[in-house]
């Protein structure tokens, strides 16, 4: 026995040692079943706390979900041996998680936020994270009203060492705001992040995901030396990167609307093996609306056949590497259509459809900006 | 109204001697510090002279040979204690600069502008000197600077509770400084000749300047040699072989291989030496590193690449940042760099022994396996240099990823450690090759070569698409067996567990449990809603996959078994539903899969009802 409770504290140890990835991944969840067969609760615990950080980026989100609750679990049957004070940080990405997991129904989810309310209480801490998860929530599913109320409670909550980075909640923010079609608001909110006047510590979120959400509202705003430069520096980040499907969508959606097709075909070689194994459906949804905006434009342009690179993973895989871009345009259709429905049934609402419907006015608004691919002068990311 | 701290120098020393100084001997390492950097400062002060004056002229004719430190133990006399002079001929100091950088603390003379490149000198921290408190009550420094001809001849003396006292000397001394340090009683281990001279060679060892120990008529040089990579040799063989036997001396190891190492950013050398045993991933590797060639850490830790665990190194660093705990040096870009050329180097000399000796290179990666496995997956040329020579576990055995890629059209792995030692005897029997793919690493060098290879075949495979490949019972066989079958299904099936009866080898193994991803995950949620509350348990509920055979675990009856055999005869189906599940426990247990509490149950029930069902056999004696 001793010597089983040694060999996961090594496997513990070396897991700690090695960058997050798979490999990681799978050392943790060996320690996890390992800690269980051995009844090392303890070990257990500490098993599936790093398994949960490891695994934000890559794991899968079931899984987590499942490593979470045990967690939670065992913190409410034996408080003295387990602080659930561990486990507020995450419990924010879990609840990010459900709203981007259409399995899990709408009654759960909104528990899961009242659990999650219950338990910042109790711990003296400010409500503010939770407050912004329910605008993400509410915004989510379309309820603009409840995602104002929701903000005002936000921005008027105080801050505490739960709060995210001020980087982080402003890049929220610009979500918010860009999804109200509040484009010039968004614009102005990034901007900080943007001219890198905000204190931003190294993170994999900041820019990346903000440049994502401006590059089309700046686009449709008709910057478009602007978008070009949000878009280049965007993709420049996010590029050979995993888990920037959503990123890469929005990147996508702008290089249809500037009819930079081949940009796009290449977007979507580099995710093709991404969207195919990704768990997190908002994500996809995002990508299937880009890849729908391109492949409709680019019917509409008489463009019929196109040669990709993709894996064979991918279902509509060829392995002549030619494809007709009607039955792309088929394929992520349906895909898009799926994913909304699922959504909109969840959350008893239309939000995601109408995305989907929106994006025939967006194709209306295409107009050709050919992007340059040197480096234009002021490029934020040469510094 | 403003106040200011009163500082309790006794209080400093104490935490100095407990916490930023790990040992007392660290004063030899600030004594040695003091003297280099006042030995290279008077070698600024002639090349430019001060601020470029042309003072420099002037001293250079008298300064032509200077350039040494001596430290003379004086042992004591009838009782007393001993007494360690520590001699530079360096720079010297004024009285302007006594004042101010012997009596203030935090202050170091090699913070101010005195002589601009900082860069050049090997302290930072200004507290050097007060390390000397540790070993002795009082320091006292004489010193005269080499700043002007007529510069007077200053005595310094400094007391552990604060107070210190400086004087001008009648008598003239050559320029550059003297440190006397009386031992307090406890430290005497620190001024005995053998202790000292390891100490100096410890932290001096190639150090650039002479230092020279003398005690009575004894005399020692301690570092004649200098920086051993430095040296001439008539040949590339012998200049290892020296290594070699400079890194037994230094580290007591027999390395199998030194290699030399070099990078202009950072201004390093060194050597790497290979180690002869393999390190686990978890153990940190630490490198001896000086700085400036005096000896900075034993522990340095993120100097050399992560996944160069293969090698013990000693380097010395001109340009980089130590932090101030002197264990590692600052995250920038520099060290970046750096770290990334030390890589460089590593890599050239396996591409190097890969062209000239091919098999000492086949040594060095069967015991460096999980080293050289991190490179590859780093670094691409690695990668197609080494992915060959790797050696992975089989279900033949242990074979290279080359040997297995040429035996077999399919590439068949798995990638967990425990499926693959429930699966690799079956598959080995049934001619089946599998390779193991659930240690560190290799799962990802497998994906990483599917993305190289796209044309070669390569299939991760569940445990259970081996069951495919097993033999199929005869009619007869499958009506004799069919009660077994039908029974097992019963009992296993509130566990999620399907049986089927099937012929394979090794005869000795009466069943063969698989648990593919979706039952495992089936297994996972189970366990969890054990533990978890009700609104998580619900939400797992609706994250449980849809009951299909895929969330079935497989338990395969061997029909070539004799105990299965003796179980296809026995028709108390109580006892049958017994070894049934008792088989299947220990199927579980076998392949490290955690119970739950169903089967923990179920563990017990079926022990105790096999003692019982034991015990009746027997006839009680008595009533």
């Amino acid at each position: 026995m001793k010597e089983s409770v040694q060999s996961i504290r090594e496997l513990l140890k070396q897991a700690k040692t090695m960058p997050h990835g798979p490999t990681k991944i799978s050392m943790l969840k060996k320690a996890i079943d390992l800690s269980d067969s051995f009844q090392q609760t303890r070990l257990g615990f500490r098993s599936r706390r790093y398994y949960l950080d490891a695994s934000r980026f890559g794991g899968s989100p079931s899984l987590r979900f499942a490593v979470f609750s045990w967690c939670l679990g065992q913190c409410d049957r034996d408080p003295d041996q387990f602080d659930e004070n561990d486990l507020l940080w995450e419990y924010k990405w879990m609840i990010s998680e459900m709203i981007n997991n259409a399995e899990i129904p709408q009654r759960q989810l909104f528990d899961a936020i009242a659990d999650m309310k219950k338990r910042y209480e109790r711990n003296g801490l400010s409500l503010k994270p939770v407050y912004k998860l329910q605008r993400i929530e509410a915004t989510d599913r379309g309820d603009f009203a409840a995602a104002k109320e929701y903000n005002r409670l936000w921005q008027s909550a105080s801050k505490d060492g739960m709060n995210d980075p001020d980087y982080g909640d402003r890049n929220d923010f610009v979500s918010y705001l860009v999804q109200q079609k509040l484009y010039e608001k968004a614009l102005k909110t990034a901007l900080p992040i943007l001219d890198k006047s905000i204190p931003m510590d190294d993170n994999q979120v900041v820019p990346h995901s903000t440049l994502g959400h401006i590059v089309v509202p700046t686009f449709l705003l008709k910057k478009y030396d602007d978008a070009r430069r949000y878009h280049q520096w965007g993709i420049r980040l996010i590029r050979n990167q995993l888990d920037y499907l959503e990123e890469s969508g929005k990147h996508l959606m702008y290089t249809a609307l500037s009819k930079n097709y081949a940009k796009g075909l290449q977007i979507i070689e580099w995710n093709a093996i991404l969207y195919s194994e990704s768990i997190n459906v908002g994500s996809r949804f995002v990508f299937s609306l880009g890849a729908v905006l391109l492949f409709r434009l680019m019917v509409r342009d008489n463009i019929e056949k196109v040669s990709l690179r993709v894996s064979k993973e991918n279902s509509w895989f060829r392995p002549d590497g030619e494809y007709s871009v009607p039955d792309l345009l088929a394929v992520f259709e349906e895909d898009c259509k799926s994913t909304a429905d699922a959504f909109d049934q969840r959350n008893g609402s239309k939000r995601y459809m109408e995305q989907y419907q929106d994006l025939e006015e967006l194709a209306s608004l295409a107009i050709d900006q050919p992007i340059s691919y040197e480096r234009t002068e002021g490029d934020p990311s040469e510094d | 109204m403003e106040h200011q701290f009163r500082i309790n120098l006794q209080g400093i020393i104490d935490l100095l001697s407990n916490n930023l100084y790990g040992e007392s001997r660290v004063f030899i390492r600030e004594l040695l510090q003091n003297g280099v950097d006042a030995i290279q400062a008077r070698s600024q002060l002639i090349d430019k002279g001060a601020d470029g004056s042309a003072l420099g002229d002037s001293l250079r004719d008298n300064d032509i040979n200077f350039g040494h430190l001596k430290i003379e133990l004086i042992p004591g006399n009838s009782g007393s204690l001993p007494v360690l002079s520590f001699v530079d001929d360096g720079i010297g100091l004024t009285e302007e600069e006594v004042h101010r950088f012997l009596a203030t603390i935090g202050q170091s003379s090699k913070t101010s502008n005195l002589w601009k490149a900082r860069e050049n000198f090997l302290g930072q921290f200004g507290i050097g000197l007060l390390s000397c408190f540790m070993v002795s009550e009082e320091i006292v420094v004489i010193t005269r600077s080499a700043r002007s001809e007529d510069a007077p001849t200053l005595e310094w003396k400094g007391r552990s509770d604060g107070t210190y006292k400086i004087r001008v000397l009648n008598y003239s001394i050559e320029p550059g400084t003297q440190v006397y340090l009386n031992c307090k009683p406890g430290c005497e281990s620190m001024f005995e000749l053998d202790e000292l001279i390891t100490n100096l060679v410890y932290y001096g060892g190639l150090l650039p300047y002479k230092i020279e120990v003398i005690s009575g008529k004894k005399r020692q040089i301690i570092n004649p040699e200098g920086i051993p990579w430095h040296q001439e040799f008539p040949s590339e063989t012998k200049k290892i072989e020296y290594l070699l036997e400079y890194g037994k001396k230094t580290f007591d190891v027999d390395f199998i291989d030194a290699i030399p190492l070099r990078s202009k950013i950072g201004k390093v050398d060194g050597v790497a030496f290979v180690l002869p045993y393999a390190p686990t991933v978890a153990q940190n590797p630490t490198h001896r590193v000086y700085l400036k060639q005096m000896l900075l850490s034993e522990k340095a830790e993120n100097l050399v690449p992560n996944w160069a665990f293969f090698v013990k190194c000693i380097i010395n660093v001109n340009d980089l940042r130590p932090t101030a705990s002197r264990e590692s040096f600052y995250e920038d870009e520099k060290l970046q760099k750096t770290r990334e050329a030390i890589g460089d180097n590593l890599r050239n000399y396996l591409f190097h022994l890969h062209r000239t000796q091919p098999d000492r290179l086949r040594r060095v990666i069967q015991l460096h396996n999980l080293s050289i496995k991190a490179m590859a997956l780093e670094n691409d040329d690695c990668f197609h240099m080494f992915m060959d020579l790797l050696t992975f576990e089989t279900s033949k055995g242990n074979m290279t990823f080359g040997e297995y890629r040429r035996s077999t059209d399919q590439i068949r792995y798995v990638t967990q450690l425990d499926a693959f030692r429930q699966i690799a005897p079956v598959a080995a029997a049934q001619q089946i090759q599998i390779l193991n793919a659930g240690y560190v690493y290799e799962e990802a060098l497998l994906e990483k070569y599917q993305a190289l290879h796209p044309d070669d075949e390569l299939q991760k495979i569940q445990p259970s698409d081996l069951s495919h490949d097993l033999e199929d019972l005869s009619i007869e066989e499958r009506e004799k067996s069919h009660h077994l079958a039908q029974l097992a299904d019963v009992v296993l099936q509130p566990y999620h567990c399907m049986t089927q009866i099937r012929k394979f080898q090794p005869d000795d193994l009466p069943v063969l449990l698989t648990i593919d991803g979706e039952a495992e995950f089936r297994r996972d949620l189970d366990r969890s809603k054990e533990v978890a509350n009700e609104l998580w348990s619900s939400i797992m509920d609706h994250l449980s996959p849809a009951a299909s055979i895929s969330t079935y675990a497989q338990l395969c009856f061997n029909y070539r078994n004799p105990l299965v055999k003796r179980l296809i005869s026995i028709r108390d189906k109580e006892l049958l539903r017994r070894c049934i599940e008792m088989l299947y426990v220990q199927s579980l247990l076998l392949g490290h899969h955690p119970l739950d509490a169903k089967e923990m149950k179920l563990l017990n029930r079926g022990l105790l009802g096999l003692i019982e069902w034991g015990l009746n056999q027997i006839p009680m004696k008595d009533s």
